[in-house]
């Protein structure tokens, strides 16, 4: 058995807009260890992306208890939050989320800079390589087609060699060969490099890779059989 | 260069076309600022020092009052010259008319060296005066006429009524500081003797300091070796209110002066703003790769002086470049009759200018935090979902 890397255990989530409170988690846990590939798929609208922002310490939580690299994220303070984002915790967003002034290898490099650690351009290099963009690395985002884009969102989730990847439906925007290739890509990078991945989609077949596979509906998760 | 540095470069540079009107306004405002600040103060050092120069030429640097030696004073370092002096309140009677005047009895043959009077004639000798030239222009005086003074409260015992003297004019000063074109007579100390009855020694010693030394230490020497009947002024004690009203007006220019950095500030909080909603997105992606908020206003504040600053550098330098150029060409020039120089003085001191690049710099970062402040703070989730 893997190292514990995220606990997530009775979490509640609701918006409220004054009048009406709508639930969108429900005592939501889940546990991932290191090397495991745990896919969410549901509906849309079903509280993935919410989940998922909640499990990245990018939303705040009603109730419940987070802990990330056995660190309880609710007691931490927002500089805290923001190293724990930077080191532990990788995010691939469905629509990508490139910084557009940037090329391709400088926002693969962007959380290094951000950790002020010292230049790692060389690792950068190694993991675009990767990715199959060596020659794609100077161009802009909007040089790059869908299927690049997502992989140097890849590239850049993996820079700071994070022990969480957290994916958003990374192949929502892919035809299907581009989906494939990225999935392929997931699969390989959890074997290299020993990360705990969460991965939500709505597609049966992304959701296949799954060592866990869970369904959220109605904001409540529970483990396909 | 740190990755806020790079992310704020890349961002200005993206956002050139955004909010360019009141990115410009700002810029040029703070341009403005800046060098109408720099050429104002150093227009007011100019006239300072020339006033300065001119109340120090008439009165020294120090002044003892009481009964001193003047071998006691010339012993220490640092003194250029001293002159022994006795002032009364005295009247000039021309016929009917009498004018209330002071009358300074100096030592006459070092006044030359000792006072940087404008003179026209001559240095008074014994039974001779110089005289301002508002004070001989109301007299109806000239060079060579005659005049007689005496001093009221020195008057003498056997017949009640003070000692008078005929005096010939010898020269006329124009000073053109305060009042004292119109009030000072002065005369020879052995003609002071004789119309100052009733206390026939010394007043003070004016002194002069040479230039290497400052007045405030020889002022401390002084009061230290001189006993407790003496009183050490400086000039400036001696010109407190005029000192205290030019430093008050200097106040006020750089207050008022600092309104065209407000204006500039809003121009420039309007553009960062601006810039600020079009980054939205940009911001939510680095705070999701755990970028600080610190970090993110850093950024902020970077674009800010990237834009304004450079205005500010600008008027800077335009106006260094100004007053240099005024100081070598004297390009602006002003009544020699009325100030005695023929252009404009201009004077920069180096405390001037940090004042300048602070109060520029403070409006900037104001402006750059305070419209930063909310985009810093801005959830990640609510900044990924922002649409442009």
């Amino acid at each position: 058995m893997g190292k514990m890397i995220l606990q997530a255990k009775n979490i509640n989530k609701s918006f409220s807009n004054g009048k009406t409170k709508l639930s969108v988690l429900r005592d939501f846990s889940l546990d991932a260890e290191a090397g495991q590939i745990i896919t969410i798929m549901g509906q849309s609208g079903s509280g993935k992306t919410t989940a998922l922002n909640i499990l990245g310490t990018l939303d705040q939580f009603d109730s419940g208890e987070l802990t990330i690299s056995g660190r309880q994220v609710q007691s931490m303070n927002e500089t805290e939050l923001s190293k724990i984002r930077n080191r532990d915790i990788g995010f691939v967003f469905q629509f990508h989320h490139l910084l557009p002034e940037f090329s391709a290898i400088e926002n693969i490099l962007m959380p290094t800079w951000i950790n002020r650690k010292v230049d790692n351009t060389e690792y950068a290099l190694d993991l675009i390589d990767k990715m199959g963009l060596t020659n794609r690395k100077d161009h802009f985002p909007s040089q790059l087609s869908g299927g690049e884009r997502s992989r140097v969102a890849v590239a850049r989730a993996l820079m700071n060699k994070p022990k969480l990847v957290l994916a958003d439906e990374p192949t929502g925007n892919l035809d299907e060969k581009n989906a494939n290739k990225l999935i392929d890509l997931l699969g390989q990078i959890n074997k290299d490099f020993q990360q705990a991945i969460v991965l939500t989609t709505h597609n049966p077949q992304v959701a296949r890779i799954g060592h866990k596979q869970y369904i959220l509906e109605n904001g409540a998760l529970s483990k396909k059989v | 260069m740190s990755w806020e540095n790079k992310v704020s470069k890349r961002f200005s540079d993206s956002s050139k076309h955004r909010g360019w009107f009141s990115g410009l306004f700002s810029m040029i405002g703070m341009g403005v600022g800046c060098f109408a600040m720099i050429v104002a103060l150093s227009v007011m050092n100019g006239f300072e020092s020339l006033v300065h120069k001119k109340l120090k030429g008439f009165e020294g640097d120090l002044r003892v009052i009481g009964q001193v030696s003047e071998i006691d004073i010339t012993e220490l370092d640092g003194i250029e010259i001293v002159m022994p002096f006795m002032e009364r309140r005295g009247v000039i009677e021309e016929g009917s008319d009498q004018r209330v005047v002071s009358l300074k009895a100096v030592n006459v043959e070092k006044m030359a060296e000792f006072y940087n009077l404008p003179l026209r004639g001559e240095t008074p000798d014994m039974g001779e005066v110089a005289l301002g030239q508002d004070l001989a222009f109301r007299l109806g005086k000239d060079v060579g006429d005659n005049i007689t003074v005496y001093s009221p409260i020195d008057q003498s015992f056997g017949f009640g009524l003070p000692p008078k003297m005929k005096m010939i004019i010898s020269g006329i000063f124009s000073t053109r500081v305060l009042d004292y074109d119109d009030r000072f007579v002065f005369l020879s100390l052995q003609d002071g003797k004789k119309l100052f009855k009733r206390k026939s020694g010394l007043d003070g010693i004016d002194i002069r300091v040479s230039p290497d030394t400052k007045v405030s230490t020889l002022k401390s020497d002084l009061e230290t070796k001189l006993n407790d009947s003496v009183t050490v002024y400086s000039w400036e004690d001696l010109n407190r209110s005029l000192v205290d009203a030019m430093k008050m007006e200097r106040v006020g220019t750089i207050l008022i002066l600092s309104l065209i950095f407000l204006v500039a500030a809003f121009n420039l909080a309007a553009a960062m703003s601006l810039i600020s909603i079009q980054k939205m997105k940009e911001v939510g992606i680095l705070k999701a790769m755990g970028a600080p908020t610190y970090s993110i206003q850093k950024i902020i504040i970077r674009m800010g002086l990237n834009r304004a600053g450079k205005g500010a550098i600008y008027g800077f330098i335009f106006g260094i470049l100004f007053v240099m150029a005024q100081n070598q060409f004297g390009w602006i020039p002003i009544p020699s009759n009325i100030y005695f120089i023929d252009a404009l003085p201009m004077v920069l001191f180096a405390k001037d200018l940090i004042i300048v690049i602070f109060i520029s710099f403070m409006f900037i970062l104001s402006a750059s935090f305070i419209s930063g402040r909310k985009l810093a703070h801005t959830q990640i989730k609510d900044a990924l979902q922002w649409a442009k």
